[in-house]
């Protein structure tokens, strides 16, 4: 017991020397459901607002919710050739199958202050993002905790994002709020990666319901000749 | 009653002509097989399924995909969103072309438990596995042409294969290629290949390996040889009587089928692999490359070994050791109900190793991994290699005389 | 045969019916998707949409040829001696009147167009489908002559209002599109009435 919490110190004091490297932490549950259009249409806005400057979706080109919330081909960056740090931001269309839903989830909340970095900010999913803070008037600025803060609390447990963040100077939402907004965004981006999937389960249960009943019919169909054979 | 005379007259008019009746008879409503047919005989009639699928889907494809570096990935999506109902031509395609693995690999597995490779068969069995180092093949040109990282990189990955060649390698590369590195010149050509060549041998293997079965009959779970005459009955016509239950075993394996087609196509990143939705980049390799899940058994063989000569040779040896199972195998019975024990163990190992080295080759590279892989496929190769003396010299039981059900 | 067998018999029936009509009717749903998938796709609707034409740059007699749906449109500016003439004609054409079904309930008139000035048509000949020539010079196809459209092809006439001649091998007179006036200068074709957002030509 005292070896195991000797040990763990140690580990503790080792990782203070290189606070910024990269940590797993677990991925939050993001709480979508692509049933709700509603939430879909609202960050399908707030991507047209604040993302669609920098990120295109050349794939939703013809897709009638996008256009109708603003998000239109005309305005996406597509030709545009010089970006800074000389990274071109990825076109969205298909993050969420990419990546998951729960992987953006957690990416979008987990920003914090970083001087170290040309744009000042830094992600603790993706270290070393050259994606600038575009959340921080909503969510306010974080700024990450050093290891030796955050081990002792938790360490039966992966760390979450949360555990290892700290809100310095609130934003313009409450935290709820802003989960709420990151929620919509997120449901839109599986929106744009599958927008037949609502249809896609529509059909499902129709074709599978028919050939349900088709399956009754056939398996008396074919017992009916089978069973002559017991004679 | 006058349109059954027409119908009579016209039938009459082709059988005059063409050996329709013959054919009917001879192959559905007078083929004989073994009654006691149980569940691993589904999957030869479902293989059939499934290629009337991937061919009738492919065909719809082709009319809206580009086959060029430039378009090819942006013309699957014009499919998913804006061809009406295309999004369920193409995820049938690919989940049917997963599903056509798991049906030929449930299909070679009744054939190596009951000893359906074993003399009149060798020759059935020999077309069957060319069937499925051709079907190997149209899986891999069909993975390149979404064009996405997965599908780029793999075509790297295996055409380089061929470097191992002694001096020539790097040229037949390039040959392969068509260009210095893969590019829209090996997609077109791959496009072609997958799309009307290799359908066409596909084609071709399949009639001949159901001229081959029809010609010597079809084996049965007790590997036994059954008379065909009305006395024993040990035998039924397989019209109505398969025709019937290969149906209904049809409609199941539907329903089975179209639920991953409408509810889970992606499989959780096994039947579309996540880095697939990224565009190809020439400049960019994933960080976890493998192929689709089921070339993964013969990929963790492959980085088992740590020679890379030795290791494509060992996988090609791997693949080429089931062509000549009918001779490794010198047991007096045919199915592993009447083999001995070590037959029965050994049949374990196979199972349990391919299924291990599948799961390994899925996962990225570690060293217990590494140390597992190994193990299995030493298994994998026992089952082969020591089969001649193993089934030589096991006791066996007798088999009956007539079919048990 | 028992009373058992009997009843077997009409059960089999009964049951063979029932999955074959089953059976197809699952084989004629599961041919939707491919019969749906060979409709105008999105994207190709999207291209096929009303384009806006600006009249105002039109001289006297000139025409203006534009692209919609893959087929040309004429648009050509009639002068008022091209539509006094006519009248003159009803007694050579197959069609004087526009009985056939080839243009939208406003073009039903001796001018076939909205307004008598501007001759909106899809320049298609009805017979095999060339493009027909302009040919407003009077005295230039034969001596009669008071000006329209000749079709190279096969030697079609039509009129000033796009209306066949008698003894042509074209059957009807010429499509007339769906067209409207957004304002006195500018035409959307494609569509019946301007709606809020199109492509501007």
């Amino acid at each position: 017991m005292m070896k195991g919490m000797l040990l763990f110190i140690l580990m503790l004091l080792s990782t203070m020397v290189f606070s910024q490297e990269e940590i797993s932490i677990a991925l939050e549950k993001a709480p979508v459901n692509i049933h709700d259009t509603a939430s879909i249409k609202r960050g399908a806005v707030f991507f047209a607002r604040n993302c669609e400057m920098c990120h295109t979706m050349i794939y939703l080109r013809y897709d009638s919710l996008a256009i109708k919330s603003g998000v239109l081909y005309s305005r996406m960056p597509i030709n545009v050739k010089t970006w800074p740090l000389n990274i071109r931001p990825p076109d969205l269309s298909l993050e969420a199958s990419r990546r998951g839903v729960d992987w953006i989830y957690t990416y979008l909340h987990s920003f914090y202050l970083d001087t170290q970095r040309p744009t000042g900010w830094n992600n603790l999913l993706f270290l070393n993002t050259a994606m600038a803070n575009i959340f921080a008037p909503y969510q306010g600025q974080q700024i990450r905790l050093p290891l030796n803060e955050v081990g002792a609390k938790i360490y039966s447990r992966a760390y979450q994002w949360y555990d290892l963040l700290e809100l310095q100077t609130p934003g313009s939402l409450t935290p709820e709020q802003f989960d709420a907004v990151i929620t919509d965004v997120v449901n839109f981006l599986a929106y744009a990666s599958e927008p037949y999937k609502i249809d896609q389960e529509k059909l499902g249960y129709w074709v599978l319901g028919f050939l349900i009943i088709l399956f009754i019919l056939i398996y008396r169909l074919k017992r009916e000749y089978w069973k002559k054979l017991e004679k | 009653m006058e349109n059954l005379s027409r119908k009579k007259g016209m039938l009459a008019w082709i059988n005059a002509r063409f050996p329709l009746r013959e054919f009917l008879y001879k192959h559905l409503t007078h083929y004989f097989a073994a009654r006691n047919f149980n569940f691993w005989y589904y999957f030869g009639s479902f293989s059939l399924l499934v290629l009337a699928n991937q061919i009738l889907t492919g065909i719809w494809l082709t009319m809206e995909y580009t086959p060029t570096a430039t378009e090819a990935f942006s013309s699957i999506q014009h499919i998913m969103r804006d061809v009406r109902l295309g999004w369920l031509i193409r995820l049938l395609h690919t989940t049917g072309a997963s599903a056509f693995f798991i049906v030929i690999y449930l299909h070679m597995y009744r054939g190596i438990i009951y000893g359906s490779y074993q003399y009149p068969r060798e020759l059935l069995w020999l077309i069957g596995m060319m069937i499925y180092v051709v079907l190997l093949l149209e899986a891999f040109t069909g993975y390149v042409l979404p064009w996405g990282q997965m599908s780029y990189w793999g075509a790297e990955v295996i055409t380089s294969f061929a470097s191992a060649v002694p001096w020539v390698g790097k040229y037949i590369v390039i040959w392969l290629r068509g260009d210095f590195a893969v590019s829209g010149v090996t997609l077109h050509r791959f496009f072609s290949l997958h799309v009307t060549a290799i359908p066409l041998v596909i084609l071709f293997l399949v009639f001949i390996h159901l001229v081959a079965l029809h010609y010597v009959g079809s084996n049965n779970p007790d590997g036994i040889d059954i008379k065909h005459d009305r006395e024993t009955k040990e035998d039924v016509p397989f019209h109505p009587y398969y025709t019937l239950k290969d149906l209904t075993g049809a409609v199941l394996f539907l329903i089975i089928f179209l639920s991953i087609v409408f509810y889970y196509p992606g499989m959780h990143g096994l039947f579309l692999e996540h880095e697939n939705f990224v565009p190809a980049d020439p400049l960019q390799t994933p960080s976890d490359i493998s192929p689709v899940w089921y070339m993964t058994p013969f990929y963790a063989i492959l980085r088992a070994v740590p020679n890379k000569t030795l290791g494509l040779t060992i996988m090609a040896a791997s693949i080429a050791l089931l062509f000549v199972l009918p001779w490794l195998d010198r047991s007096p019975v045919r199915s592993i109900r009447y083999k001995g024990i070590y037959s029965k163990i050994a049949i374990c190992v196979l199972v349990i190793s391919f299924v291990g080295l599948g799961y390994i080759g899925i996962h990225s590279v570690s060293p217990l991994r590494t140390f597992l892989a190994q193990i299995f496929s030493i298994g994998y190769f026992a089952f082969f290699l020591t089969m001649p003396i193993y089934t030589r010299f096991e006791t066996f039981k007798k088999p009956p005389e007539h079919l048990t059900s | 045969m028992t009373v058992k067998d009997a009843v077997d018999e009409e059960r089999r029936c009964f049951l063979r019916r029932a999955t074959i009509t089953a059976g197809s009717v699952g084989l004629l749903a599961s041919s939707i998707p491919f019969i749906s998938y060979w409709l105008p796709s999105v994207d190709t609707e999207a291209a096929g949409e009303p384009i806006q034409v600006d009249l105002a740059p039109l001289k006297p007699e000139q025409q203006l040829t534009v692209v919609w749906r893959g087929k040309p449109i004429w648009v050509i500016r009639r002068t008022q001696w091209m539509l006094d003439s006519l009248s003159k004609l009803n007694n050579f054409l197959r069609d004087p009147d526009s009985i056939d079904d080839q243009q939208p309930p406003y073009a039903k008139n001796i001018y076939r167009s909205i307004k008598p000035e501007f001759f909106i048509a899809v320049g298609v000949c009805t017979h095999l489908g060339c493009i027909p020539t302009y040919r407003p010079d009077v005295g230039s196809i034969s001596p009669e002559w008071l000006g329209g459209f000749y079709c190279p092809c096969h030697g079609s006439t039509y009129d000033l209002a796009g209306r066949v001649y008698k003894n042509v091998p074209a059957p009807k007179n010429l499509e007339i599109p769906p067209y409207g006036y957004i304002n006195d200068s500018l035409i959307i074709i494609g569509e019946d009435q301007a709606p809020a957002q199109t492509k501007k030509v």
